[in-house]
C-alpha cells in the first residue's frame, strides 16, 4: 500500500478512520484544557521582545547518546542586542544578561510567576531549579523588556 | 466544520485574540501533537509537558506564521524537536538528530518518519470527516461506534432505512476521498516524494 494514497478498499478506509477517531478520543481532557489555556499568554506578552533559543547543550551533542551525569545544561537566548544565558544545575539555575544592565529577572511557568530576583552588578541572577516545566525567564529593566522562549527543563 | 473555519481563518482569528478560534485549533491539532510525542515513548506526564511547550511556542509565534496551511507540518516538526530535546536533556537514549546528521539516518529514524507520516494521515482523515455533510459524517461515526451497533439500531438512531445504510456508506467514503483535507495530504506527500 502506498501510504500517500487513499485508493484503499472501503473496509480498509473505515478501519483507518476508526484509528483516527480513537486517537482523538485518547487525548486526556486535562491535556486538552492545558493546550487551550496556553492562549492566555498571548495578550500578556504583547509588549515584550522575544529572545529566541539559539543554543541548547542538550541538543548540541552529535553523539548517539550523551554521557550519564554530564555537565550542566547550557541554554542561550538571543535577540539582536541582548543575550540571556542560563546554566541549569541540579539545584539551581544561574543566569546572566549580556550586555550587563540593571534589571529584575522573573522565572515563569505556564501557571504564572515562580520566582523573582534582582540581578547583581555583573548581570547575574540565580533561581532555585523549578520542579515544573516548561519555564521561561522575563527580564524587566529601565529600557529593556524581554522574555525568553519557553523551554522544558 | 463550515467552510469559513479553515485553518487560515482560525489562525487569523486567534491572532486577533479570539479565544474560541484558538480552542477550535486545539481541538483539531492536539491529537496530532500527542500522537507524535507518544512515538518517542514519553510517559503521559512527559507528553503533557512536551505538547504544552509546543502550544506555548505556537502562541508566541502566532503573529509570525506566514503560511497557516503549513501549520500541521510545523506542529509535527516542533513536537518532534521538543520530544528529542526532552529525551536528550534527561540523558535518555535517543536516535541521532536526523536534521544534523542525515548520513547517519538509522532504521529507527526511518521508522519514526513513517510513523509521523501515519500521524499526518490520521490528522487528514479527521479533518476530512469534518468536511463531510452532516448526513455522511453521522453515518460514518455511528458505523464506527464502540461497541458496534447493528443496522437495525443505526436505522433507528439516524432515522434512515436499513437498505440505504450500505449505499450511503459507500457514497460517504467516496466523498471522504474527495475532501480537501485528503487531497491536500496526497498533494503534499507527492511533492515530498518528487523531491527525493
Amino acid at each position: 500500500m502506498d501510504p500517500t494514497q487513499w485508493d484503499r478498499s472501503d473496509d480498509d478506509l473505515m478501519g483507518e478512520l476508526k484509528e483516527a477517531m480513537e486517537e482523538a478520543r485518547s487525548v486526556p481532557p486535562d491535556l486538552l484544557e492545558a493546550a487551550k489555556a496556553a492562549f492566555t499568554w498571548k495578550t500578556v506578552d504583547e509588549e515584550l521582545e522575544m529572545l529566541t533559543l539559539s543554543y541548547d547543550s542538550a541538543m548540541a551533542d552529535s553523539a548517539l547518546v550523551r554521557g550519564v551525569g554530564s555537565a550542566e545544561r547550557m541554554l542561550v537566548f538571543e535577540s539582536e542586542d541582548l543575550t540571556i544565558e542560563l546554566e541549569v544545575g541540579d539545584e539551581v539555575v544561574m543566569g546572566q544578561v549580556v550586555p550587563t544592565r540593571p534589571g529584575r529577572a522573573t522565572l515563569e511557568d505556564p501557571q504564572g510567576t515562580l520566582q523573582e530576583t534582582e540581578a547583581d552588578d555583573g548581570g547575574f541572577f540565580l533561581f532555585r531549579r523549578p520542579t515544573t516545566s516548561p519555564v521561561r525567564v522575563k527580564w524587566i529593566g529601565e529600557d529593556t523588556r524581554v522574555v525568553t522562549e519557553w523551554v522544558p527543563l | 466544520m463550515t467552510t469559513e473555519e479553515t485553518v487560515i481563518a482560525l489562525v487569523a482569528a486567534a491572532r486577533d485574540g479570539d479565544n474560541a478560534a484558538w480552542g477550535r485549533l486545539m481541538d483539531r491539532y492536539v491529537p496530532l501533537a500527542v500522537s507524535v510525542a507518544r512515538r518517542f515513548r514519553l510517559n503521559p506526564d512527559e507528553v503533557k509537558d512536551v505538547t504544552g511547550t509546543v502550544w506555548l511556542r505556537l502562541v508566541e509565534h502566532l503573529d509570525h506564521i506566514r503560511e497557516p496551511e503549513a501549520l500541521p507540518g510545523w506542529i509535527v516538526t516542533t513536537t518532534r524537536n521538543e520530544s528529542l530535546r526532552f529525551l536528550r536533556s534527561r540523558n535518555r537514549m535517543v536516535p541521532i538528530d536526523p536534521q544534523n546528521s542525515p548520513e547517519f539516518e538509522s532504521e529507527d529514524q526511518v521508522e519514526v518518519d513513517a510513523e509521523l507520516l501515519q500521524a499526518e494521515r490520521r490528522q487528514a482523515l479527521r479533518e476530512g470527516l469534518e468536511e463531510l455533510r452532516t448526513q455522511h459524517r453521522e453515518l460514518l461515526v455511528v458505523l464506527l461506534a464502540d461497541p458496534p451497533l447493528s443496522y437495525d439500531e443505526i436505522s433507528l438512531k439516524l432515522g434512515i432505512p436499513k437498505g440505504s445504510i450500505g449505499p450511503t456508506r459507500a457514497r460517504a467514503l467516496e466523498q471522504l476521498r474527495q475532501t480537501k483535507a485528503l487531497r491536500a495530504f496526497v498533494a503534499k506527500t507527492d511533492s515530498v516524494t518528487d523531491r527525493s
